[in-house]
């Protein structure tokens, strides 16, 4: 939509060659309750592009353009477009610079993603905070030394996405998106700062990160009439780690952050993986991880809770993969169980099946509004 | 030439002075063929690999791999992958080592994530195919331990045959039988002996070629499994040297540029 005349406008620029990469993808939704309010209904059809352009320019930099669009049959809020990815970068020996629209993924754990701070969810995708909304951002990263110091101004905020009247994953009242408030004056243009080092040391690698801007985690408020988010703003210092050892994988994320007070948190486990079971060449990772929280803020998701999980990798042609996991809240018992499996058809054509369950849950979790919202996913990806 | 000449004048001096053990005798051979490789420096190549089943069915895997040769310790290699199309734009970066266990990041594009990955699962297959990561690990001297079987002619040409066993408990080999020919120390077959001592593979080397008059390199690898029936091609294109690859083309900044 937005994006089109932009399209048009590189396309006309001498860029030389192009190389593209991306996938279509279909997309059906099937819901074993009614949900708990009473407009959405119980399937989904949907369908989702998204590309990745990359110019390789004369002088020896790049520019990538990675536009995403979604149509979606039932909620207007869920059809929407972005830019993932739309950035010139340049690089030498020993730093890069990136300037645009980015993606910046930091963390180890599996489960929770604490520590992941520059993008936001865009979470009418998934709930699994995995998807992410493009953030513009000029980076520069140094190695120094044994490691490597990246820094970030983050001069726009991206405002999390929220499903609407008609979609599901929400309570009985959709969140309003228009009415999103900020502690900030300056709003969604305050500018935020990151930076991280980052250093390997031989079997094990860790991370500092240091953020200052608005939170990218909203507070859900109630204005009398409509349901909003409204974005703090926040001091955060994190560390995330990780070891390995054998067929062992040790991971720890940790993180002191200042909202209206100090908090800490902290998400780690492990996932130690077996290969070959039984004489196949099928590879068995078991995962188990926990997550804390100092002061259980009504609205955080993950302050006392027990994941565990399975992967079953089958190593066959069609690249078949399994992943089973739980998240039960050790307080309460609310439980989330979840379960992904992906195949090829061929060459181009993948199937990815998701099943959720939310059980047990307790009145005062957040996953109580999505008691409703039991689902199978099936997805038919076709890439290009 | 110095650093070619000086072992094998070392292995000359020891086999004239002392009764050469069939174990150093091994060893020797392996050394040999290693320093014969040794000097490359850089490389990068691309390669179509062929899966096919028992039943004759068969699918592609397109690839892209990038070397430098270690200077004290084992190489490093980038491999972006191209089809199928799922998994296009990842790539995984492999720092070898002589002692221990390698380093190994893997790269998403579809999560912008690089993720850490465990190189102890060296026995599992590379890409649903015939050939596990170790057998296209870089192949360090270190990583085994020796013996040598004799002399037989391959193909009209005299081969050493030597065995050798996997230092690393975590092989999905109990050891493995290699012909080198003599007149150029280049690897042209490989038998892969199971954990219960029984065929498994034979990798075939074809189509040498020599780069830089002195770095042979075959342009096809045959691999068969005896036991499943399948057979793994991997055909290499498009050689190149003198890259002028350094560390920094190897870390993990670059594995995420990789593409």
């Amino acid at each position: 939509m937005k994006l089109l005349p932009f399209l048009l406008l590189l396309s006309t620029l001498p860029l030389g060659a192009v190389e593209i990469r991306g996938d279509l993808t279909l997309e059906g939704l099937a819901f074993f309750d009614d949900a708990l309010a009473s407009e959405p209904e119980n399937h989904a059809l949907s369908a989702k592009a998204q590309a990745e352009f990359y110019w390789a320019l004369p002088d020896g930099s790049e520019l990538v353009v990675e536009p995403f669009v979604r149509l979606d049959a039932q909620d207007d809020e869920r059809s929407h477009g972005d830019l993932r990815q739309s950035y010139w970068q340049a690089y030498g020996d020993t730093w890069e610079v990136k300037v645009g629209v980015g993606q910046v993924w930091w963390g180890q754990t599996e489960f929770v993603h604490l520590v992941n701070v520059i993008n936001q969810s865009d979470e009418v995708e998934n709930l699994d905070g995995e998807d992410k909304l493009g953030q513009p951002m000029v980076q520069a990263a140094f190695d120094l030394g044994p490691g490597r110091l990246t820094l970030f101004a983050l001069p726009a905020f991206r405002e999390r996405t929220a499903p609407g009247p008609d979609g599901r994953f929400r309570g009985p009242l959709a969140i309003d998106d228009d009415a999103a408030t900020y502690e900030s004056g300056a709003e969604e243009f305050h500018a935020d700062w990151a930076g991280q080092w980052h250093q390997i040391l031989g079997d094990g690698e860790f991370a500092l990160g240091a953020f200052v801007g608005t939170d990218r985690e909203p507070e859900l408020r109630f204005n009398g009439k409509n349901l909003h988010h409204h974005y703090r703003q926040t001091q955060r210092y994190s560390f995330e780690g990780l070891y390995v050892w054998e067929d062992w994988i040790f991971k720890l994320e940790a993180l002191s952050q200042k909202r209206d007070r100090w908090e800490e948190a902290a998400t780690g486990g492990f996932e130690y993986t077996r290969v070959g079971i039984f004489e196949s060449d099928h590879d068995l990772g078991f995962l188990l991880e926990g997550a804390w929280h100092s002061g259980r803020d009504e609205w955080s998701n993950f302050a006392s809770e027990v994941m565990g999980g399975l992967r079953w990798v089958w190593n066959d042609e069609p690249g078949t993969e399994l992943l089973a996991g739980a998240i039960v809240d050790a307080r309460n018992g609310t439980t989330l169980a979840s379960l992904e499996a992906s195949r090829r058809l061929n060459d181009y054509v993948k199937l990815n099946l998701e099943g959720r369950l939310f059980a047990n849950t307790d009145d005062d979790d957040p996953l109580h509004l999505l008691r409703k919202d039991d689902h199978l996913r099936l997805e038919v990806q076709v890439f290009f | 030439m110095k650093a070619l000449l000086l072992p094998a004048l070392l292995g000359l001096l020891t086999s004239s002075l002392f009764a050469e053990t069939s174990q150093e005798k091994g060893l020797r051979i392996a050394t040999e063929t290693d320093v014969a490789d040794t000097g490359f420096a850089d490389q990068s190549t691309s390669v179509k690999m062929v899966l096919t089943n028992r039943q004759g069915q068969s699918s592609t895997r397109l690839m892209r791999m990038k070397t430098l040769e270690g200077k004290g310790d084992g190489d490093k290699t980038l491999i972006v992958f191209d089809n199928p199309r799922d998994v296009k734009g990842s790539a995984v970066l492999t720092w070898t080592h002589k002692i221990g266990s390698d380093d190994q990041w893997l790269y998403l594009p579809a999560l912008k994530r690089v993720k850490r990955i465990s190189s102890k699962n060296k026995s599992g297959p590379f890409m649903g195919s015939e050939f596990a990561y170790e057998d296209l690990a870089s192949q360090e001297v270190e990583k085994y331990t020796y013996e040598y079987l004799g002399e037989e002619e391959l193909d009209g040409h005299l081969c050493h045959v030597i065995s050798r066993d996997p230092v690393d408990p975590n092989s999905g080999y109990s050891w493995q039988k290699v012909w080198i020919r003599q007149d150029r120390l280049t690897q042209e077959k490989v038998e892969y002996y199971d954990r219960k001592k029984a065929l498994l593979k034979t990798l075939r080397f074809e189509n040498y070629q020599q780069y830089l008059n002195k770095f042979w390199r075959a342009d096809r690898f045959e691999m068969v499994n005896h036991q499943k029936g399948k057979t793994t091609v991997l055909a290499w294109n498009d050689y190149q040297f003198e890259n002028n690859f350094v560390d920094k083309d190897f870390h993990q900044a670059a594995l995420k540029r990789s593409r």
